[in-house]
């Protein structure tokens, strides 16, 4: 939606004198240089009329602020957008999802409630970071690890209510599968708590996320429904010893036996995060010069086929895919995983094996220093951001990107077929192909396959932009055709991807405006989010 | 450092350095320098500092380890003032981190280096302390 979502007359102005009288001058942000920092960074449509921009915004400090502030904004019908730490980059940062909405920053309540290193848990407030609750494990001497995106600077709670994911092992890969109760702000200001927090006087909020009866903490997570102002999160204790080793094997079609160790090998809890990739993949830090052979194959309509990237393999001597294991536990253990691992392994023709790192806990800093692994090893980090930079051999490196990140089955053919359809696709909107048959899937999610393709953004290249916009959108509807559409989307595609789930006449997005009528009437909180409109909006998005 | 200094002395020939700093720069707010060393630029801007007894930090693409040891949690209190000649890395990072911790960061100029490398001049200063009386 591009149309202007004007809040009622003169509705805004009286919110913005309540909110003032709530947390006081200085945290109402109505400048331009305080607003320039609620901008999407990423954005596709960058100082474009479509940009979404925030009217203002609204830092409270505690939860009675919070009420206070939404039942002010639901008397005068004022629309509010929620976040965290703002670091949803890729998916909209720190700017509403869609126009005319005060931006409620919660990034003040950094408070680190209940961490607790027997039990393996922790209850935070949504300004708490990664690099917060990092510090806080350290500074305490606590023998616990947090899973990690690669974004270290997200907040703990935003990440996972964005279905965020890491790198480390099983379960706590998944941000939101690994909280344990929360609380929220209703629209009408009212106070509510899940699982045991909803309990009082029970010490086991971080303990069991189920409760009792209808469990309805996913509809406050990628949604509209309420603000949450408190998380619980289960913790990785910290183990003994981090182990990463490689198996590499020749052939394009040797994904579908390796998936299917990999699988087992995962689900048996064998091994950790598994990190799929192919020499013939270029990186995005960009330190050599590519092989001018393998640029002219990569610019291939659609990628190019799998028979052409055999041969230049073949011909270099490099293996076709390579897995990087990880594995996490005492030393022996992850020894003898990995001894079987590679035994399993070994039933592929042509695969080899390599080291990797052998990491003890707790990280020394020189260990550290070393590793290429220090999401995996718990430590928040911005070494993402290093990739890209400009340099002689990347002369245009992007300023932002959007993933188009479609959910395919968690098999080699499931890879194979994703390869066809997307390659196809790409020729198909004439846009040069983000893939070819040297992408893996990414395998963050436990028991998922993600095939990830990055768009880049540019603050100054309209044109260029107009053609991602053109090009993911297309290749959301061929994926959708295809049975694949993403999990996670940046706003100014919510409405195209919400619309991809559409069994049985969108009856789950019918669904979800029913609980937006019942849960918030006046349609106060993110209009649109996830493609759920409040009521009176809903005419005029159609 | 040399009391008195001010951003203008750091980084020379820059339009809003010839804005009146907020009195606490003047009178007791350290000045810190980030400098992307790899560059010519960054080399010279090194040099002048070390003239200035301005203090520096060398800082590559990825600024995780200065972010943790100079800036989290204490960035307001201990570094209000701080600039830095950057690449993108570094300078779009402490952006992001400037608003959580309630500081921000102004863009000044962008320079291209000859190697195709591009730096960041920039500075930081507390929201609320930067508004007009």
């Amino acid at each position: 939606m591009t149309t202007p979502m004007n809040n009622k007359p003169g509705a805004l102005a009286k919110a913005l004198a309540q909110f003032r009288k709530i947390v006081g001058d200085d945290w109402v942000l109505t400048g331009e240089q305080d607003m320039a920092t609620y901008r999407d960074p990423y954005s596709v449509v960058w100082d474009e009329a479509e940009e979404i921009r925030a009217v203002a915004a609204v830092a409270p400090e505690n939860v009675e602020q919070v009420q206070a502030i939404v039942r002010a904004a639901n008397e005068l019908g004022v629309y509010l957008y929620t976040i965290s730490t703002g670091k949803n980059l890729g998916y909209g940062g720190t700017a509403p999802n869609s126009a005319g909405n005060v931006v409620l920053d919660l990034k003040r309540m950094k408070r680190i409630i209940e961490v607790d290193d027997k039990r393996n848990f922790c209850i935070v407030e949504p300004g708490v970071s990664y690099m917060d609750l990092y510090r806080h494990l350290q500074e305490k001497g606590l023998k616990l690890i947090i899973d990690l995106p690669s974004n270290g600077m997200g907040g703990v709670m935003g990440n996972a209510l964005d279905h965020g994911v890491g790198y480390s092992h099983g379960f706590y890969r998944d941000h939101w599968g690994s909280h344990c109760g929360m609380e929220v702000v209703l629209p009408d200001g009212e106070l509510l708590r899940t699982g045991m927090a909803a309990v009082p006087g029970a010490t086991t909020w971080g303990d069991y996320r189920y409760g009792y009866g209808p469990f309805v903490d996913g509809i406050f997570s990628q949604a509209n429904f309420g603000v949450v102002t408190k998380m619980g999160f289960y913790l990785l204790p910290m183990p003994e010893h981090f182990l990463t080793a490689t198996v590499s094997v020749p052939r394009y079609e040797d994904i579908i036996p390796l998936v299917d160790i990999v699988n087992y090998l995962e689900d048996s809890n064998l091994i950790s995060f598994a990190r799929y990739g192919s020499p013939m993949e270029i990186p995005r830090v960009i330190s050599k010069e590519p092989d001018p052979e393998l640029l002219k194959l990569i610019a291939q309509p659609g990628g190019g086929q799998p028979e052409s990237y055999e041969a230049y393999a073949r011909k270099k001597g490099i293996p076709f895919w390579a897995v990087t294991l990880s594995f996490y536990g005492p030393k022996a253990t992850v020894a003898a995983n990995l001894d079987y691992a590679r035994q399993r392994l070994s039933a592929i023709p042509g695969a080899r094996f390599g080291d990797g790192e052998s990491v003890a806990f707790p990280v020394s800093p020189e260990a550290l220093a070393k590793s290429r692994s220090a999401s995996q090893l718990g430590v928040p980090n911005m070494a993402s951001f290093s990739l890209g930079s400009r340099n002689k051999f990347n002369a245009n490196p992007s300023d932002g990107h959007v993933w188009f990140s479609p959910v395919i089955p968690r098999t080699g053919q499931g890879v194979i077929d994703a390869h066809r359809v997307f390659g196809a696709a790409f020729k198909e909107v004439g846009y040069p192909s983000r893939i070819g048959p040297y992408n893996g899937p990414r395998s963050w999610m436990p028991r998922t396959f993600v095939f990830m393709m990055d768009f880049y953004t540019s603050r100054s290249d309209k044109a260029e932009n107009k053609r991602v916009k053109e090009a993911f959108e297309h290749l959301v509807r061929v994926g959708a055709q295809h049975g694949y559409t993403e999990y996670r989307t940046a706003p100014l595609f919510q409405d195209l991807v919400a619309s991809t789930y559409s069994f049985n006449d969108n009856a789950l997005l019918r669904f979800h405006e029913r609980l937006k009528d019942a849960i918030d009437p006046n349609g106060i909180l993110a209009p649109g989010r996830a493609g759920v409109w409040p009521r009176h909006l809903r005419k005029e998005k159609t | 450092m040399g009391a008195g200094l001010s951003l203008a002395s750091v980084l020379p020939g820059l339009a809003w350095a010839r804005a009146p700093i907020p009195s606490a720069a003047a009178s007791h707010a350290p000045l810190l320098l980030l400098v992307d060393p790899r560059t010519g630029r960054g080399q010279a801007r090194i040099a002048v500092a070390a003239q200035r007894g301005t203090p520096v930090v060398t800082v590559d693409d990825d600024v995780t380890r200065f972010f943790y040891e100079r800036l989290h949690g204490r960035w307001r209190e201990e570094v209000p003032h701080l600039a830095g000649l950057t690449a993108w890395g570094p300078y779009f990072c402490l952006t992001q981190l400037a608003r959580d911790q309630d500081m921000r960061i102004e863009l000044h100029e962008e320079f291209a280096e000859a190697d195709g490398q591009r730096l960041y001049a920039w500075s930081a200063s507390p929201r609320i302390a930067a508004r007009p009386a």
